[in-house]
């Protein structure tokens, strides 16, 4: 529940032509609060695999 | 403000009430030394060559990630090794390899100074997953602002070697009375290195910039960041944004992707060097809420952080009756001094700028 809550927030937010959440110092732009940084580790793996 | 505004800053408003009420550790800052080799005019931490707290050893850091992993999902924090400067530390890909194999992202803010091929590919091979680095100029005031004459070639170096990587980066410039009317140099020169992301931040009064004439910009000047960026934001060759810091008024919107949030002890923490448990590394009031040498790290997030949590107690002083407060709530928390005042006003000193 509060993860779609989130969602229609932050898609609401999308539609205006916002961002919803800050990097804060991070140049890593999540792109809504409930889905961050979602598995970057395996994916990091294979993109450094591929150097 | 036009409609589409005022609605976005309402929905963020929603939006980040729901997450203070159930701040997710994100973004976990650690301030691993505060040794530096460069001696920054406007350093808030106010490092040294030589620090007078030593770094802080990597098991006590590990110690706080086994308690963060106790409650965490360690794909959703973020930690982000800060300084001082990271790269003094010899041990720095030991320990972030560990941090990486525990299945925590991990980035690096740095000056670059000592970013050697050799050395972004080890940090590489630790797992490293983005960087921020420092350019508060061209040669000469970035050199100035730095303290040393072989910074500038060393950063931009850094920048070809980020460039020619698939690596996640910003460059972050710090604007101040030097480098104000150099902005626009300074863009020309990053898009012609092939940089897509810029950062801007202006000085605020604490740490060595807090008594330096030559750091704070004029009224006009503040004013003039703010427009330069929404112009260089128009034009579309490189995503540059204002820092994180401050609510901005009628420029919400604007210079910035999303809207202003203080994520102080809501989704960011800190472990600064001595092991204080803090909300965002750039506070440098005391604002801790315990030290990770005799609290559960995990245990201060979810049970402390009240100052950070809270709003109500810094409706005082200009605050009070301010007709921003429902979406600036007290500005950032790394602009409240030791007894809670209020010691920058980002929409006050833009209405300067227009007396």
């Amino acid at each position: 529940m509060k993860k779609l809550y989130y969602r229609a927030l932050s898609s609401v937010l999308a539609a205006l032509g916002f961002g919803a959440v800050c990097s804060c110092g991070n140049p890593e732009q999540p792109e809504d609060v409930e889905d961050l940084y979602g598995c970057p580790i395996e994916e990091y793996n294979d993109s450094i695999a591929n150097e | 403000m036009n409609l589409r505004k005022r609605i976005g800053l309402e929905v963020a408003h929603q939006l980040y009430r729901a997450v203070e009420r159930e701040h997710p550790l994100r973004q976990l800052f650690w301030e691993c030394t505060l040794r530096c080799n460069v001696h920054c005019r406007h350093c808030g931490s106010d490092c040294k060559k030589i620090a007078g707290v030593g770094d802080m050893p990597a098991e006590d850091f590990l110690r706080v990630l086994d308690s963060v992993e106790k409650k965490c999902d360690p794909h959703k924090v973020f930690v982000i090794v800060t300084g001082g400067e990271p790269l003094v530390r010899d041990d720095l890909e030991e320990v972030c390899s560990e941090i990486y194999r525990r299945g925590f992202p991990w980035g690096l803010v740095t000056n670059g100074l000592a970013l050697t091929p050799e050395r972004f590919a080890s940090l590489r091979k630790a797992g490293m997953h983005t960087l921020a680095l420092s350019l508060d100029g061209l040669e000469e005031n970035h050199n100035w602002l730095r303290g040393h004459l072989k910074s500038f070639k060393a950063a931009s170096q850094a920048i070809d070697l980020l460039v020619n990587s698939n690596i996640i980066f910003d460059c972050v410039t710090c604007a101040n009375r030097r480098n104000y009317h150099e902005l626009p140099n300074i863009r020309d020169f990053l898009i012609e290195k092939g940089v897509h992301d810029w950062r801007i931040y202006t000085i605020f009064p604490v740490g060595r910039a807090k008594n330096d004439p030559e750091m704070r910009l004029t009224a006009e000047e503040f004013r003039g960041v703010f427009e330069f960026i929404k112009q260089t934001r128009k034009e579309g060759k490189i995503h540059v944004s204002y820092g994180c810091e401050g609510y901005l008024g009628a420029y919400e919107g604007d210079v910035r992707d999303h809207f202003f949030h203080c994520q102080a002890g809501i989704t960011v923490g800190s472990v600064m060097a001595d092991g204080a448990i803090a909300a965002c590394a750039s506070i440098r009031s005391d604002y801790n809420q315990g030290n990770i040498y005799q609290d559960d790290f995990m245990e201060v997030w979810e049970h402390r952080y009240q100052p950070h949590r809270t709003f109500e107690w810094r409706r005082t002083g200009e605050c009070a009756d301010c007709r921003h407060w429902r979406y600036c709530r007290g500005n950032g928390m790394h602009l409240r001094d030791d007894e809670g005042h209020n010691i920058l006003c980002h929409v006050k000193r833009l209405e300067e700028s227009e007396k």
